[in-house]
């Protein structure tokens, strides 16, 4: 265990590339994305190898992830918003994969475990996609009409400086609120673990029966927090999208 | 013998028909279950929403603020006037969150 609890959330570099200058290095970040990529293409490829028309055990987990995510993109984004289902559905299994790897045991096989969500860098990056996304997709449907977004109809001219400034903030923040809320939590989650367990070492493993119990029970809650994270980001990622979507 | 025939139909028909309605009752039941729960998961998302867009609001403002300053040379002067517009954004960021919450259940109420 390291002494400092910030340790855990180092980016280290595992194979050095760098091009132009810009170091684009492959890092434990890196490695991760590419893990989280895999394995959950894997785990729902597997769980729909099967195709049945009562599902089983596997295919019903399959299903039930579809089902919930379906039906937040019905309640936020209308009929209109089945063409980007898979968008939604991508982002939410890139973010709870992210989460839950992060707190996977997986130093058991030699491979300290990153949680790439919580970098601001990383998810930062993410919230902008969704967000150059969202203008794309408001731009298609409304045209000109899209720039109504920073000056609401209804509104005295007058008041415009203020009001376009005010829009244009409060716009630009939209990306912000959706990568701090995500990334601090995990930070703290992850930080609570590590001095808590830090606690039990300094004890020492045979008296340290409350650490231990208390860390228990912060990891059931993370696990918790992972869920509904990742539910949160993809909820209000269809907030923003269905608001470059439909008049309001 | 005709006529108890026809009772004997008459009796199977409303006996699938009450099967019926107790299945859509039953999936009716099955499905405010399922909203109820989602409503509580997406009650904490909204609660999350505001919190951070409350913050976020002058946190953007103060970094536009900043840049502006750093670009034109002028001291502190944009710094103050954005970290307080960043303010008024993250009030009427969730004054238009609250509006829009009262029209869904405007909506529902009808």
């Amino acid at each position: 265990m390291s002494a400092n609890p910030l340790e855990q959330f180092e980016v280290k570099t595992i194979i050095p590339i760098e091009v132009n200058g810009i170091d684009i290095s492959f890092t434990n970040s890196s490695l991760f994305m590419v893990i989280a990529v895999f394995l959950s293409t894997f785990l729902l490829l597997l769980c729909v190898r099967k195709k049945q028309v009562i599902p089983g055990y596997a295919q019903s987990i399959a299903e039930t992830l579809y089902d919930f995510i379906n039906g937040i993109v019905k309640d936020n984004l209308g009929s209109e918003g089945k063409k980007y289902f898979a968008f939604i559905f991508t982002i939410f299994l890139f973010v709870l994969t992210g989460n839950l790897l992060g707190l996977m045991p997986l130093g058991l096989f030699s491979l300290h475990p990153f949680t790439y969500t919580s970098h601001l860098a990383a998810v930062g990056t993410l919230s902008l996609i969704s967000l150059i996304f969202s203008i794309c997709v408001g731009i298609k449907h409304k045209g000109w009409g899209y720039l109504h977004t920073f000056f609401p109809k209804g509104i005295p001219f007058i008041l415009a400086p203020l009001i376009v400034l005010i829009e244009i903030i409060s716009f630009a923040s939209k990306p912000f609120s959706l990568t701090v809320r995500l990334v601090a939590n995990m930070i703290v989650g992850h930080v609570m673990l590590d001095i808590i367990a830090g606690f039990v070492l300094m004890i020492g493993v045979a008296g340290a029966f409350a650490p231990i119990l208390f860390n228990s029970c912060i990891i059931a809650f993370e696990f918790m927090v992972a869920f509904i994270q990742a539910f949160i980001y993809t909820v209000l990622t269809c907030v923003y999208l269905g608001e470059s979507l439909h008049d309001h | 013998m005709q006529k108890q025939n026809k009772n004997k139909e008459l009796g199977e028909d409303l006996t699938k028909l009450q099967n019926k309605i107790q299945g859509l009752k039953n999936e009716l039941e099955d499905k405010n279950a399922s909203e109820f729960n989602k409503n509580q998961a997406s009650g904490f998302a909204m609660g999350m929403r505001v919190i951070t867009e409350l913050v976020s609001g002058p946190i953007i403002g103060a970094g536009i603020g900043f840049l502006l300053d750093k670009l034109l040379n002028s001291g502190k002067l944009f710094l103050i006037i954005f970290i307080l517009l960043g303010g008024f954004a993250g009030i009427y960021n969730v004054y238009k969150f609250a509006k829009s919450l009262e029209n869904n259940d405007d909506n529902t109420g009808e």
